[in-house]
């Protein structure tokens, strides 16, 4: 995916995927896994793990990284890369999944 | 040097109070961590001390992972449950989860600090085809329990538990299916739909007292308290669902220890209403308890079939039916294994608590709280140990059976009685007492069969009763007519004739030996 292409598109979490905030720290359970194998998760930055919550299924890329350079100190340029870095990681663990497009209201 | 404190007593202090525990070095600060994760609040400990500097690091270190792990298993068991919940939704099947299920994403600020075992869920409607239709989704089962079945899930190694009630020995506590559902409320985690907290109240209450005889872990008594500190619970609602279940004795006992142990601040008005449902031969078996907290924390062991006893006064024929003959579903054809069922079940009661229960009650005496009793029929010095649990079988058998017979084994009641002796015993519904009758009723020392020297028509309605063996010098203590359990209606091979004027004589006897003993009182001081 280019970033051009990571910007444009919708993406939507999949459900395998869970978001939880323990403490101080926010982490991405995989529901698919035996036990407690804490190798399978994933611990998110406080800028990740606000994108991971604004993957909505509606928005995409250039909406999110709007509300992110909103929200914290740092520019749109900057937003954007960390953004696509991010939406790569996420694909690769198939932990979020393109939109599929929404009908016309 | 002063003995250390052991880690549970120390998390036990931490929770009663709000002050958590400070260990001296990294060895105690891990045997603390330790017991954290056994107890199920690593993860609320390692919110207290997560950045304090009386923690080693390493330990701080092994309970944040302890939580995360928490998590993960915690958010992988909500996901079974939600899984199964939507699979019988599918099907028309109404389901609730249970317990940690319903309670880990509204009452604790995350699912790591309430940990999980397994997965509990009620199936409201037909258990028999939600058991088949786990089976067609590849849930294999692993074992089946009188209310419950539990299956491997096919994606993880996650446990589910699928109840068709509540607790064991089903029907025991009647389930409104339908209020359940009704009253049943949108959750706003994994888990989309959960039971009304009042019913959740209920549902805790029976599960920590009939199933766990209120020996749980210490996350599962902070339950109590995390539900009144974080939802507004209707106590009437409460009051309305444990009477329709027959639970409010376990309500009483399980909230009475939760206020004991984790210093859970039960609403006034629910507090209020079930200071008094608790029976009282169980409120003194659970005061006693109660005076060392941790006796009712794992891994103590439960008194169990004490505890069941207690909870089901007046019922308690109905307990052991429903121990004993279970109804478990099956193939009807399996005609050998459903006759000798009952018998098995016995026998696995007896193996798995009716010894334990029946070596605690009558061999070992505990080192706080009064001495046990005697069984005691006649008087003199108790000579066996005996139960509060021997007061209860007798007290419901003669509600069950028009009489009862009972071996006299003490003297003090000759000749009218000799130890070897059997008497019949009716109640008193049957046969009320009168004066001169022998009887059988509550002593502090235990049961007794002894003579009543002051009572109807001699005594007015509601003053105090006496009674006295017909040998001993002096009369028992004051006892009111609810103490009295039976009358004695004959004695097996003898005539057992109306004892009036040995009552006469014993009661003359009494007032002389009280007399003296005033005379002498001024000379004694």
């Amino acid at each position: 995916v280019t970033p051009e292409q990571a910007l444009a598109r919708v993406y939507a979490r999949s459900d395998r995927m869970v978001g939880r905030r323990v403490a101080d720290e926010y982490i991405l359970v995989p529901i698919v896994g035996r036990g407690a194998n804490l190798d399978s998760i994933f611990n998110l930055s406080r800028v990740a793990a606000f994108i991971w919550e604004s993957i909505d299924g509606r928005r995409d890329g250039h909406a999110i990284v709007e509300v992110v350079t909103g929200r914290f100190d740092v520019d749109r340029r900057q937003a954007e890369g960390d953004y696509c870095r991010f939406l790569e990681q996420l694909l690769a663990i198939e932990a979020v999944f393109p939109a599929p497009p929404r009908p016309r209201e | 040097m002063p003995k250390s404190k052991s880690p549970l007593t120390l998390l036990h202090e931490w929770l009663d109070t709000g002050d958590p525990p400070r260990p001296r070095d990294l060895p105690e600060a891990e045997a603390i961590a330790a017991a954290a994760r056994e107890q199920g609040v690593a993860g609320l400990l390692q919110d207290v001390v997560g950045c304090s500097a009386d923690w080693p690091a390493e330990a701080r270190e092994a309970l944040a992972r302890s939580r995360r792990a928490s998590l993960v298993t915690g958010v992988r068991r909500l996901d079974v449950a939600a899984r199964v919940l939507n699979l019988l939704e599918r099907k028309g099947l109404r389901a609730l989860p249970l317990k940690g299920a319903a309670l880990a994403e509204t009452l604790y600020d995350s699912v790591a600090d309430r940990p999980m075992a397994d997965t509990d869920l009620l199936v409201l409607d037909d258990a028999a085809g939600a058991r088949a239709l786990l089976r067609e989704h590849g849930f294999r089962e692993l074992g089946a329990a009188d209310h419950a079945v539990s299956f491997a899930d096919p994606h993880s190694s996650g446990v589910v538990e699928v109840h068709h009630d509540l607790t064991s020995c089903p029907g025991l506590f009647p389930l409104d299916r339908e209020g359940l559902w009704a009253r049943s409320r949108p959750a706003p985690g994994q888990v989309s739909r959960v039971p009304s907290p009042e019913d959740l109240l209920v549902q805790l209450a029976l599960h920590a007292a009939f199933q766990h005889g209120l020996v749980l872990s210490l996350v599962q008594h902070l339950d109590f308290r995390r539900l009144f500190a974080r939802v507004a619970i209707d106590a009437r609602a409460v009051a309305a669902i444990a009477a329709a279940s027959r639970a409010e004795a376990s309500v009483a006992a399980a909230l009475r220890a939760a206020e004991a142990i984790v210093g859970a601040r039960v609403p006034g008005a629910l507090a209020e209403h079930f200071r008094s449902r608790l029976p009282p031969p169980l409120a003194r078996w659970l005061d006693d308890r109660l005076s060392d907290p941790l006796s009712l924390v794992v891994p103590a062991t439960p008194a169990l079939a004490r505890v069941r006893w207690g909870l089901v006064p007046g019922r308690r024929l109905e307990l052991l039916r429903h121990s004993v003959f279970v109804t478990r579903p099956g193939p009807a054809e399996q005609v050998l294994r459903r006759a000798l069922s009952p018998l098995a079940r016995l026998l696995h009661l007896l193996r798995r608590w009716g010894l334990p229960a029946w070596r605690s009650w009558s061999c070992a005496p505990r080192e706080r709280g009064p001495a046990p009793a005697a069984v005691h029929l006649a008087g003199a010095e108790p000579s066996e140990p005996e139960s509060p649990a021997a007061e209860a079988i007798v007290a419901e058998c003669l509600r069950s059976f028009p009489h009862v017979r009972l071996t006299v084994t003490g003297g003090c009641m000759g000749p009218a009685l000799r130890p070897g002796d059997t008497v019949l015993v009716a109640d008193p519904s049957l046969r009320p007492p009168r004066f001169g009758d022998v009887v059988l009723f509550r002593h502090p020392e235990g049961l007794r069969l002894h003579r009543l020297v002051w009572a109807p028509p001699l005594a007015g309605a509601g003053s105090a009763w006496r009674t006295k063996g017909d040998r001993a010098p002096r009369w028992d203590p004051r006892i009111c007519s609810g103490d009295v359990l039976g009358t004695v209606i004959a004695v097996e091979g003898r005539e057992h004739g109306h004892g009036v004027p040995t009552a006469l004589r014993s009661l003359a006897q009494a007032l002389l030996a009280s007399a003296r003993d005033r005379l002498a009182a001024p000379a004694r001081a």
